[in-house]
């Protein structure tokens, strides 16, 4: 039971079905973890022709959503998945969401660096941006690696990691509220920077989210709006 | 993780000992059955079922084919006592009356607890006689009029009242399939029955049929206590409210219906609904 | 990679052979039908010709001088009395009158020849019937004897030599004469089908046999087939599988082997030297028949009630039905038809048996038509082998006419059995 295993259906193309979509969840998990990643370095280092393209690229995961969606409402049109199956389809298409958010949260994050580009403009707080990406896109690669092996301890790990990231962008946040009133010609691009933070911000919340629906998948209990100390005590 | 592997050997080691997953027992059970083994002749069909059935719940079984679901709701009514080589032991309780006691009349038994079969199987007689029998044989009314009457509820109960109304003098076989089914139903119900045992009763049905049929199980559950054995995973879902898994004579697993179909316990279980048997 | 076009080759190349096999065996199964069709063709109607004469029969017509002085009766004699006149004497003389030039003894003899012995008790019938016939003189007509029959049918030639014709030139000339006078005709034969049996062809008839016959079938229906269907219907349904019931199902299944002869000498020794039954009465043939169909019956009703669905006996008990009022409720009625046409085909086996008959008597020469079932019988096939086996050449056709109403008889059973089924049978 704790072990699933999605290949061992009597109908061989069900089999293929799943495995199908599976690989097309981690090819966009892989997608999305590769523009936080970029669009973080364009807003760092300052590299306009990066952030354009991670721009450009947001298209290609939306299209990703579509698609995997469209092969799920497929999958549950001609197999009325149960049990495991079911709960397979159903995370998949609650993560292509969160995914896809990543995704737009990548792209806000370039749109920023864009902005910032544009204006030259270069901060100390740069480094604590890279820290807390660091630390995002770190919980994003686990989250993933969760999803891939169905790693419900991992999954488990990365959604209490998420408490470091909120803490990390809440100091942020503060220390950039006090850049503002000492700086208020940069008001604009302090902004700009806090928007990232908080685009950061929210890459992990939806990155706890994947991690949730890997507990769901695995365990069959929906963990979603529960503490942590619950979750832990209760199913594991 | 050791923690999981422990509860997974544990599940299998429980598959082994025939004890059951999930929450086979309940209050206020109309049928009680502990310990049934069923056997043919040397061969074991039923290795040590027990499970409890609720008054006004639709219970399903479920199993691949030859796991002895049918056997085991044929004995609820005594219907294998008709062959020759099936010997029940273990303890059957009807409102806590023993069903296979030897002052329990079988025939008794039988229009307490009724069966709608897999084939729809009405009498080569009018679609009236069909349901008037039960009543003429158990004597239930006591002149025409009061058995028109029950005929008529008994077709009205089992929604084919509007469509037989006008003929109820031509033969039942002539109707199609589900009216047929449904007929078989409403000949069941005009007995009054306490429990009704369906084996497989869509199965030879198309899905508006089919369809009809659940609706009109789920209607009859506030009067009766139903179990199902159904093929079709997908009904078992729809019709029941608690649905038990059989596997090779055992009972695997028994649990709400919501909870097997979405989070089954035991990995034969899940195995079965998910499609990886063989 | 499949390659279809090969394999659709070799399917076309086996194809032809499937084909020409599948004809072949058509053929030869057409062939075999033929064969048994042409078969059954030349013997219905040579049995047909040969019994077409028999239903047409010669007639003469005399002036017949009812003279109540001569008969010593008149219209007020009492039946008796006219059963004992001599109405032979009248005919005679009507014959004398007519042929005033006969003289001679030997001429004698063939002139009263021409008239069948029985004419005598038809003109006493007719007397009987009407008494106002005496005291008159009437044009009647009489039953021709079966020679001049056989003369006026063209059985015997009229051109062959007068020593090879079993009918002289003087006797010849007799009928000829007649014929001229438009004295001789061809009737319909209804007496064959009211008459019972006699030496003479001419007068003798199958009602006797018909009438043991059915009374014969009567006594097998009544004996058979309540015990057949009730040892059926327990045997199938009721008895347990054991070992006695095995040797039971055996026994029956090798009752129905054992030869028919052996019944008749069981009926000889058991019901008529033991129970000192009526020899030669239909009563006994019933019982030793109804031993005899008893496993056929029991065989194919038994496959009646194993042919009933399940489903239906599943249905019955599932509503709380008991064992019985399944079985009789449900299972028999669904049984029936098969029941019948089975009943119906033992009854047809037991309408054609002649050798277990043979044992208890029922081959005697029986004159009068049997009024019940202890009088003394014959049965249809026995009267077949009866008359086959008579030298008088008027039986030759009496005899294939007795066969035709044998096989009229299991046509029309057959018909019945396949009604029956027809009727009762029911889809489920």
């Amino acid at each position: 039971m704790d072990t699933l295993d999605f290949n061992q259906h009597t109908s061989q193309s069900y089999n293929d079905e799943l495995e199908d979509i599976r690989n097309l969840l981690l090819n966009m998990g892989g997608m999305v973890e590769k523009q936080l990643q970029k669009s973080v370095q364009s807003l760092l280092s300052g590299d306009l022709k990066l952030a354009k393209k991670v721009i450009k690229k947001d298209l290609g995961i939306n299209a990703m959503e579509v698609r995997i969606d469209e092969e799920c409402t497929q999958i549950i049109a001609k197999r009325q998945p149960a049990a495991s199956d079911l709960r397979l389809i159903i995370a998949v298409i609650k993560s292509i969401t969160d995914l896809e958010r990543i995704g737009d949260e990548a792209e806000k994050i370039a749109k920023n660096a864009i902005y910032l580009i544009s204006k030259n403009y270069k901060s100390e707080y740069f480094l604590e941006i890279e820290s807390l990406a660091i630390l995002v896109a770190e919980n994003l690669k686990d989250a993933l690696n969760s999803l891939a092996r169905l790693d419900v301890e991992k999954a488990l790990e990365v959604a209490v990691n998420d408490d470091a990231v909120d803490k990390a962008f809440e100091s942020l946040n503060k220390d950039l509220i006090g850049f503002m009133s000492k700086e208020p010609q940069d008001l604009k691009k302090i902004v700009r920077l806090s928007w990232s933070a908080k685009a950061l911000e929210k890459i992990g919340d939806h990155t706890k989210n994947i991690c949730e629906y890997v507990i769901y998948l695995v365990k069959g209990k929906d963990v979603r709006h529960l503490d942590l100390e619950t979750i832990k005590e209760e199913y594991f | 993780m050791s923690n999981q592997t422990d509860k997974a050997t544990l599940a299998s080691m429980h598959a082994d000992h025939g004890t059951t997953v999930g929450q086979p027992f309940c209050d206020n059970a109309k049928l009680s059955t502990r310990n049934v083994d069923v056997y043919y002749a040397d061969n074991q069909a039923i290795h040590d079922v027990s499970l409890d059935i609720g008054r006004n719940e639709v219970i399903a079984l479920i199993g691949p084919s030859g796991c002895g679901k049918s056997t085991y709701l044929r004995c609820l009514n005594r219907m294998n006592d008709t062959i020759d080589i099936c010997k029940v032991t273990g303890q059957l309780l009807l409102d806590g009356q023993n069903i296979y006691a030897k002052n329990q009349d079988p025939v008794l038994l039988r229009a307490r607890v009724g069966m709608v079969f897999q084939k729809p199987n009405p009498f080569p007689k009018s679609i009236y006689d069909n349901v008037a029998y039960g009543p003429r044989i158990h004597g239930l009314t006591s002149n025409k009029a009061e058995l028109d009457d029950l005929v008529e509820e008994s077709l009205i109960k089992a929604g084919l009242f509007k469509e037989v109304k006008d003929r109820l003098e031509a033969p039942g076989t002539g109707l199609s399939g589900g009216q047929q089914q449904r007929l078989c139903i409403a000949r069941t119900i005009a007995v009054q029955p306490e429990v009704i045992l369906m084996d497989e009763p869509a199965s030879a049905l198309d899905p508006i049929a089919t369809a009809i049929i659940e609706e009109l199980i789920s209607e009859l559950r506030k009067n009766y206590t139903i179990v199902i054995v159904t093929h079709s995973m997908q009904q078992a879902a729809r019709v029941s409210q608690r649905t038990a898994y059989f596997h090779l004579g055992k009972l695997i697993e028994v649990g709400e219906t919501n909870q097997i179909f979405t989070n089954p316990k035991h990995e034969l279980t899940e195995k079965y609904i998910t499609g990886r048997f063989g | 990679m499949i390659n279809h076009n090969s394999i659709t080759q070799k399917v076309e190349r086996s194809l032809k052979k499937r084909y020409l096999k599948e004809k072949l065996f058509k053929a030869m199964g057409f062939a075999s039908v033929s064969v048994a069709f042409l078969f059954l063709l030349i013997l219905v109607s040579d049995i047909t010709i040969k019994a077409l004469p028999a239903f047409v029969q010669t007639q003469i017509t005399l002036e017949i001088e009812l003279n109540t002085e001569k008969l010593g009766i008149n219209q007020n004699s009492t039946t008796v009395e006219i059963k004992q006149a001599d109405f032979r004497a009248s005919i005679r003389d009507a014959l004398r009158k007519q042929f005033p030039d006969v003289k001679k003894r030997t001429q004698k003899k063939d002139l009263y020849s021409l008239v069948s012995i029985g004419a005598e008790y038809q003109l006493r019938d007719l007397v009987l019937e009407n008494r106002a016939y005496l005291g008159t003189t009437k044009k009647l007509s009489f039953i021709a004897d079966d020679d001049v029959d056989a003369l006026v049918k063209g059985v015997i030639d009229r051109k062959v030599e007068e020593s090879a014709r079993r009918i002289k030139n003087f006797k010849l000339g007799l009928i000829e004469d007649l014929e001229k006078n438009g004295q001789i005709e061809k009737t319909f034969n209804w007496s064959f089908f009211s008459n019972g049996d006699s030496r003479e062809p001419e007068i003798a008839g199958i009602k006797g046999a018909v009438m043991g016959s059915l009374y014969t079938l009567l006594v097998t229906l009544l004996m058979t087939f309540p015990v057949a269907v009730a040892a059926a219907i327990y045997l199938e349904e009721f008895a347990p599988k054991n070992r006695m019931v095995d040797f039971i199902e055996i026994n029956i299944n090798n009752l129905a082997a054992v030869p028919s002869i052996v019944f008749g000498l069981l009926g000889l020794a058991v019901f008529i030297n033991f129970f000192e039954l009526p020899r030669s009465a239909p009563i006994v043939g019933g019982i030793v028949l109804s031993l005899m169909t008893l496993p056929t019956i029991i065989i194919a009703s038994r496959s009646a009630i194993k042919a009933v669905p399940p489903s239906l006996r599943e249905a019955a008990l599932g509503l709380g039905a008991s064992k019985m009022q399944t079985v009789f409720h449900h299972v028999f009625p669904a049984a029936l038809p098969g029941i019948l046409t089975g009943t119906i085909i033992g009854m047809a086996q037991a309408l054609g048996e002649t050798a277990p008959l043979l044992m208890i008597g029922m081959v005697a020469f029986i004159v009068d038509i049997p009024q019940s079932v202890a009088d003394p019988a014959t049965v249809l096939p026995i009267q077949v082998y009866l008359w086959a086996d008579s030298p008088e050449r008027g039986f030759l056709e009496k005899t294939s006419a007795a066969i035709l109403v044998l096989i009229c008889f299991l046509i029309a059973m057959n018909a019945i059995a396949i009604y029956l089924r027809k009727k009762f049978e029911k889809k489920w």
